[in-house]
């Protein structure tokens, strides 16, 4: 008797959690803000550590694959994950694509002696919107200085540029029926606007 | 036994509230932010054209409604919503250009009728691709358009397609091609990002179908570029420009995004048509 009466009971417990996607008030999607904020910030820390040439190699690497890791991995194509992508334009007109991984690995092979990497107090987040995939979509935006210096520690490249980062939070009703944490942000395609060289470069 | 049932009562009401754990994602650790803690993340307040920029095409919205229901200063406002840099406005050693009335019409109209734009309003984009046809460089043109679901989702979708002149000039129809059944949904805020993931989806799926939805969209120009893509003729390169479309009443405003150090850049606009009024 008791077993049945345990299987009425789990079976039944279940049937709230077999609901749509729920709709997140202004309160959550204000949190997804705040936690993309904190995302954003791992991201430049990842930079930084990623062009810092004083540190070993193996750490850069690892530096590398956290930075991957902030990134949703996209539908299978031919076997592999695809991660999105990032499209520098600079000033002289060219404009290139790459997918984030490369972007970072050549970061971090950048000839220069010695890089510097300066952020702004600037980083916004915009409002969340639904998309069709039942997750929620937001657009963080922050400004970087890159300098690239030689032994002496000349300049001899310098730029300040604007990156756009798309932002997805995962839905919640996913996450919690894999049994993991509900609030899940991943970035996906930059666009990188080279916006002006530093004076003296 | 009655009170295990009582029990087993508590335990079920009780597990409805277990999906409340983990609102909050748990702090990260790693251990390479450990072993490089002497690389310190240097960083500096905002300049103040980065506050000034309008970042985003939702930030525009709000600019625009907000100088709309200023009770003063709001015409200041608005012509801060323009692109200052745009000679037909009036500056110093430009002569008068009728774009300039237009300008001066469209905000006594908004001042007057008070009208604003709705966040979730008609929303259309054009964009310009660098692509190789036949190894040639050239530029494809396509239209989109952001729809809403009833349950309150968006999503962006090809709905006109300017084929490069190369390809319009064959006087061969386009063979008739394979499209497959895959539906693909281009994000709410993929204008943000210069469609960056359309321009992936063309070079997965070589093919403009799954972003298509509508099948009268499918016309001559986009067969042929369609066929283009699916046999190799045709690859995509990069999105080199972008324009945003917004209604305001009768009035459709064209933005640009205009990346430069100065409070007036951002999402900008770039051009005003008014339309015929019902």
């Amino acid at each position: 008797m008791m077993k049945y009466i345990y299987i009425f009971l789990l079976l039944f417990s279940g049937i709230g959690r077999l609901h749509a996607q729920p709709e997140m008030d202004q309160k959550r999607l204000a949190e997804f803000q705040k936690l993309t904020q904190q995302r954003v910030n791992d991201l430049q820390l990842y930079i930084s550590l990623i062009a810092d040439k004083s540190l070993s190699i193996e750490q850069r690497e690892q530096a590398v694959e956290l930075a991957v890791s902030l990134f949703e991995k996209d539908y299978m194509v031919n076997g592999k994950r695809r991660t999105p992508y990032v499209q520098v334009s600079r000033r002289n007109g060219t404009i290139s694509s790459v997918p984030v991984r490369i972007y970072f690995k050549n970061l971090m092979n950048v000839k220069f002696d010695k890089v510097e990497i300066t952020y702004y107090d600037a980083a916004v987040v915009s409002e969340f919107e639904k998309g069709t995939d039942g997750n929620y979509h937001a657009t963080a935006t922050y400004y970087q200085q890159f300098k690239g210096m030689d032994k002496k520690g000349n300049l001899l490249y310098g730029s300040r540029d604007r990156k756009d980062i798309r932002v997805t939070a995962q839905s919640a009703a996913v996450y919690a029926q894999a049994g993991k944490e509900d609030l899940k942000i991943f970035f996906g395609d930059i666009t990188v606007r080279d916006t002006v060289p530093i004076p003296g470069f | 036994m009655a009170s295990t049932i009582t029990r087993l009562w508590v335990f079920t009401l009780l597990i409805p509230f277990s999906g409340l754990r983990a609102q909050v994602a748990p702090t990260r650790t790693d251990a390479t932010r450990q072993a490089a803690g002497s690389t310190d993340l240097k960083r500096r307040a905002a300049e103040s054209f980065m506050n000034g920029q309008i970042k985003h095409v939702s930030d525009f919205i709000d600019r625009f409604n907000n100088a709309v229901k200023a009770e003063n200063g709001s015409e200041n406002a608005l012509g801060a919503l323009f692109n200052e840099d745009d000679p037909r406005l009036p500056g110093s050693g430009r002569q008068h250009h009728p774009y300039a009335s237009q300008v001066d019409a469209f905000v006594q109209s908004v001042w007057a009728a008070k009208f604003i734009i709705p966040k979730r309003g008609t929303m259309s984009a054009v964009i310009g691709i660098k692509v190789r046809c036949d190894s040639t460089p050239d530029t494809l043109k396509l239209h989109l358009r952001k729809d809403y679901t009833t349950d309150s989702a968006a999503y962006w979708h090809i709905v006109r397609v300017i084929a490069p002149a190369r390809l319009l000039e064959e006087k061969e129809n386009a063979r008739k091609m394979q499209t497959s059944g895959t539906h693909a949904e281009l994000p709410p805020n993929a204008n943000e990002v210069s469609f960056l993931p359309l321009l992936r989806g063309l070079n997965d799926y070589q093919s403009m179908a799954p972003f298509t939805h509508c099948m009268e969209c499918r016309d001559t120009a986009w067969e042929k570029v369609e066929s283009a893509l699916q046999n190799g003729r045709m690859t995509t390169e990069a999105v080199v420009s972008n324009k945003i479309y917004l209604v305001a009443r009768y009035w459709e405003l064209e933005l640009c995004e205009f990346i430069r150090e100065k409070e007036n850049s951002g999402w900008l606009i770039s051009d005003l048509v008014e339309k015929t009024k019902p």
